[in-house]
Order: C-alpha cells, then sequence, then structure tokens
C-alpha cells in the first residue's frame, strides 16, 4: 500500500515538474536559437562560403547532461514493453542535442562560422537494466573560424 | 568562383519529437499492461490452487519441510510452545482431524498475529497470547489458522506470491522500476483474495470450538478486543487483509446461530499463558 | 533530396547553405520480440527483429532529418554521420546530421 501510494505521488510530481520544465527548456532553446540564427553550423571539414583572408580558429564546443523525470521513466519503461516509439526518451535527446549546440555557439557568438561539428552522445545511468535511471550527456564539438586581429 | 550564400532559416517545426499526449500514452500503457499481467497472475493462480489441492500433506512436508522462513524462531522450545503444541494436538486429534503433524511456536513478539506456514507450522505471536481472555479464545484462534491448513490457504499464498515474483523478475528483470507499479497493484488483488479465505477460517475455527467445548462462548473475544484497540478508517477497512473486526464477528455470531451451537462456561487460559505481569 | 556523405558534389556546384540538420528516433520491440531475441542470444546468429528495428529506425530518423532540410528550404544534405546513444535499455536510438546545402 505504501509503495502505491510513494509510486503514484513520485509520478505525479515527474509528471508536473517534468512538463513545465520542458516547456521551459523548449521556450529558451527556440528563443535563443532565433538568436544565434545568424552565427553558420556546418558539418563539412572546410568552411563554406569563406574566402581566404585574415582569420584564425579554434576548438568551441558545448556539453549538457538532461536527465528524465519519474513520470517519462515510467512511460519509457511502458513503451519499451509494447515497443514502438519511445516518445519519453525522444524529447530528451532533443533537448540536449540542442542545447548543447546552443553552448556551442554561445561560447563564440562572433564568429563568422563553425565548421566540422560533431555530435557525441553519452548516456549515464546509475543502476543496470531497463530499471535504470536515464540521463544523457550530449557534447557538440566544432572549429569557430574567427577574425583574426 | 560565386561564393556560397549562407541563408538562414529554422525549421518550422521539430520534426524530431514524435506529437503525442505523454499522459495518454501512459494511461493506455499501464492500464495495458495491469490488465495482461492481471489476466496471467489470475489464470496461473488457479493452475497453482489446482495444483495446491492435489498436493496431499506428505508431498507438502517434503517440499517444504526444510523450508527457512525469515520469522526468527528463537525461544523456539519454549514453556509457551509447548503448551500450545499440546492444543493444537488436542484440537487436531480430536476434532478437526486433518492428516499433518503441526509445529507450533510461540514467538516473543508484540505483534498482535499468528501465521500459518507451508509445511505444517504454526507461529503464535506474543502480542496475540497477551490479549487471550481464555482458552476457548485461544483454540478459535488455533482453530482458525488449522482452517487455513485445511483450505491449504498457506500453500496457494506461498505459491501465488512465487508465481508472481517469477513472473515479474522473467518479463521485467530484477530491477525494473515497474516492478513497483505491479507489486503495489498486486498486494491489492492479493487482500481482496484472502478476505474470502479468512471467513471460511473462521467458520472451521468455529467448528473446532464447539466440537472441543460443546459450545462456542469465547469465539469473538479476540475481536472485540481488537476492534477496541484501534477503530479503522473506512480506507484501511477496503485494505486490511483481515476483514473488520465487526463484520467478522458478525459472521461468526450468524454462522453460531446457524449452525445452532451454544454457550457456555469459560475455560480459563492455561498456567503458563496467562499474561506476565509487568 | 540528394545526400551524401561526402563534402563536394562532383559536377554539381553548392550555391546556398542553411546549416545543420539533424534527424533522430528512439524506438523500441514490443516485449516478445526482445524475449526472443534473448532466446536466439544462446545460439548465436542473426537477430532479425532487432535488424529490422535498426533498419526503420535508421530509415525514419533519415525521414526526419529530410523534412528538416526541406523545411529550411535545402535541396541536398551533404557531410551527413550517423550516430547513436543508448540511454533506454533495448531500445534504438539513431541519429543522424548533416549539412542543409542547395545545390544548382
Amino acid at each position: 500500500m505504501d509503495t502505491l501510494i510513494m509510486v503514484v505521488i513520485l509520478t505525479a510530481v515527474g509528471f508536473v515538474s517534468g512538463k513545465i520544465a520542458e516547456k521551459m527548456h523548449y521556450t529558451s532553446i527556440r528563443e535563443r536559437e532565433q538568436k544565434t540564427l545568424k552565427l553558420p553550423v556546418t558539418t563539412t571539414r572546410r568552411p563554406l562560403g569563406v574566402g581566404p583572408g585574415n582569420v584564425r580558429m579554434e576548438l568551441v564546443s558545448g556539453s549538457v547532461v538532461i536527465s528524465v523525470d519519474y513520470f517519462k521513466m515510467m512511460l519509457a519503461g511502458l513503451q519499451n514493453i509494447f515497443g514502438g516509439h519511445v516518445t519519453a526518451y525522444e524529447s530528451l535527446i532533443d533537448r540536449a542535442r540542442r542545447e548543447a549546440i546552443l553552448r556551442m555557439k554561445e561560447q563564440k557568438p562572433f564568429a563568422l562560422q563553425i565548421f566540422n561539428v560533431r555530435i557525441e552522445t553519452t548516456s549515464i545511468s546509475k543502476g543496470t537494466g531497463s530499471g535504470a535511471v536515464g540521463s544523457v550527456e550530449v557534447l557538440a564539438y566544432g572549429t569557430a573560424l574567427l577574425k583574426a586581429g | 568562383m560565386k561564393r556560397v550564400q549562407y541563408v538562414p532559416r529554422l525549421p518550422d517545426e521539430n520534426v524530431n519529437v514524435t506529437d503525442s499526449s505523454p499522459l495518454k500514452d501512459f494511461v493506455i500503457l499501464l492500464t495495458g499492461l495491469l490488465g495482461i499481467i492481471t489476466a496471467v497472475y489470475v489464470l496461473l493462480g488457479l493452475a497453482v490452487d489446482w495444483a495446491v489441492e492435489r498436493m496431499d500433506a506428505e508431498m507438502e512436508n517434503r517440499v517444504f519441510g526444510d523450508f527457512q522462513f525469515d520469522i526468527p524462531l528463537e525461544g523456539r522450545e519454549n514453556k509457551r510452545s509447548a503448551i500450545l503444541q499440546r492444543m493444537v494436538n488436542d484440537l487436531n486429534r480430536n476434532c478437526t482431524r486433518l492428516p499433518a503433524q503441526f509445529k507450533v511456536y510461540a514467538v516473543d513478539d508484540e505483534m498482535i498475529n499468528a501465521v500459518a506456514l507451508p509445511g505444517g507450522t504454526i507461529i503464535v505471536f506474543g502480542g496475540l497470547l497477551d490479549i487471550m481472555e481464555s482458552e476457548n479464545a485461544l483454540a478459535m484462534v488455533l482453530g482458525h489458522e488449522l482452517g487455513h491448513f485445511h483450505n491449504r490457504d498457506h500453500l496457494k499464498g506461498v505459491g501465488r506470491t512465487l508465481v508472481l515474483m517469477v513472473i515479474s523478475t522473467l518479463v521485467l528483470g530484477p530491477n525494473n522500476i515497474l516492478n513497483n507499479w505491479m507489486e503495489a497493484s498486486l498486494t491489492l488483488t492479493q487482500t481482496a483474495y484472502s478476505r474470502g479465505q479468512e471467513s471460511k477460517a473462521d467458520a472451521f475455527g468455529l467448528q473446532a470450538l464447539n466440537c472441543k467445548y460443546g459450545h462456542v462462548s469465547g469465539a469473538t473475544q479476540f475481536f472485540k478486543t481488537m476492534s477496541e484497540k484501534h477503530n479503522l478508517g473506512k480506507v484501511e477497512k477496503f485494505f486490511a487483509s483481515h476483514p473488520a473486526d465487526q463484520d467478522r464477528i458478525a459472521n461468526i455470531k450468524a454462522l453460531a446461530q446457524q449452525q445452532g451451537f451454544g454457550e457456555g462456561e469459560l475455560t480459563p487460559l492455561p498456567e503458563g499463558l496467562r499474561k506476565k505481569s509487568k | 533530396m540528394f545526400m551524401t556523405n561526402t563534402e563536394i558534389v562532383p559536377g554539381r556546384t553548392i550555391t546556398q547553405y542553411h546549416g545543420m540538420v539533424s534527424g533522430s528516433t528512439v524506438r523500441a520491440k514490443h516485449l516478445g520480440r526482445d524475449m526472443m531475441a534473448g532466446i536466439k542470444n544462446i545460439f548465436g546468429g542473426e537477430l532479425k527483429g532487432y535488424t529490422e528495428l535498426l533498419t526503420e529506425s535508421r530509415k525514419e530518423a533519415i525521414e526526419r532529418m529530410i523534412q528538416q532540410a526541406r523545411q529550411m528550404g535545402a535541396n541536398a544534405i551533404i557531410n551527413v554521420r550517423f550516430s547513436t546513444s543508448s540511454v533506454a535499455a533495448g531500445a534504438a536510438e539513431l541519429y543522424v546530421y548533416g549539412t542543409a546545402v542547395t545545390l544548382n
């Protein structure tokens, strides 16, 4: 009986707080993406559209660790049993990747371009098996092209 | 060569997250899972019951004879155990006539309870002995436990729990977070199930009591004391594994009337079981 | 939509670039398939269910990336890279990213 009440409370708390946190995060992500839109990011090995000139390069990176809430963990467990999209983790990973790229861009907001960007995703979990607590680390790194001087 | 031009533009929508309502998904999936598990559990439970009813006492002793329980059986050879043992032997030889040997232990513990375990073991906790006012009341409790053996409830309980543990570990792995949900919801079905068994065991105990003393006085003393001790709220009443004391008193009284069992003189508790003055 | 994991497309020139695009998906097979895979693990051999799952997931991730590139007004994606992660056990987490460009 106690376990049930405990689990219900945790799930409810997780649902409410997780929803609020996600909404706020997405709002912030969209806002900052709009703000940093002028800075191009590419995955190519050479900068695109930049002619020879007085430039210098610098390695930039951005990383973030985000965890799921209790509700999403439950939902992910259920979705894992029945198969299909594990939506609980989709938004988690999406948020983490966009945040990491944004942090990378914010390191050098006045760069001409960030090229050769690579993205690494690692899961940091406590425990083993499908009962593990899901949290994800995303690292985005690339080379920033800056005006010299 | 023409310069490559940067045309900045954000995607219109987030394509990387499937559009769905998490809460709705959660409710649907959870209901589905619980439905499936309940169905499997009930089916396997029936299979266990079926097997248990065909398991004789000899077989039971062979299987569960060396079973280790989590209950500390220290002080098992004490005086109170010996008296209880004699009472149970007497009750079974003359009245209930179950084809098994019972081992009775009194355990020094405040808990007001008695349990029937596989392998013919009855454990009576000190807290229960302390509130007994007569030998008749104690005989009713012992008869009730013998009733569980008669109905094979002790094996059904263990069998179902075993089945449940095996399923959940097989399906979800040993440390899945969903086990919490399952475990919690299954305790509910389990308590609902055992309520019917408790009533049956009460009826069995009442028969034994009447057989031994020729009347059923003292049958309800235990429940009366209990209901005075604590008044259960509505919620607790629903979840309690034993039906609320008042209901059981009423049931027992109705049954006694129906069977024509009378009232009579109470026999005092045996010397060694009387409450130690503190 | 033209896709390549090279930087230059022979015979065509890049006229515009639009930035990074990515597609990701997290998908799982139902429990029965997971259990079958566990049994198959004893004997070895191809786990058809999982091959299927990964193929489907990769396809979907690419589909999502293409959708994003289209919304940005591109007609090709160059320098495409695949990557995976493992947040949920027993689920396939595919991630694909590249640079959205316009070819002439």
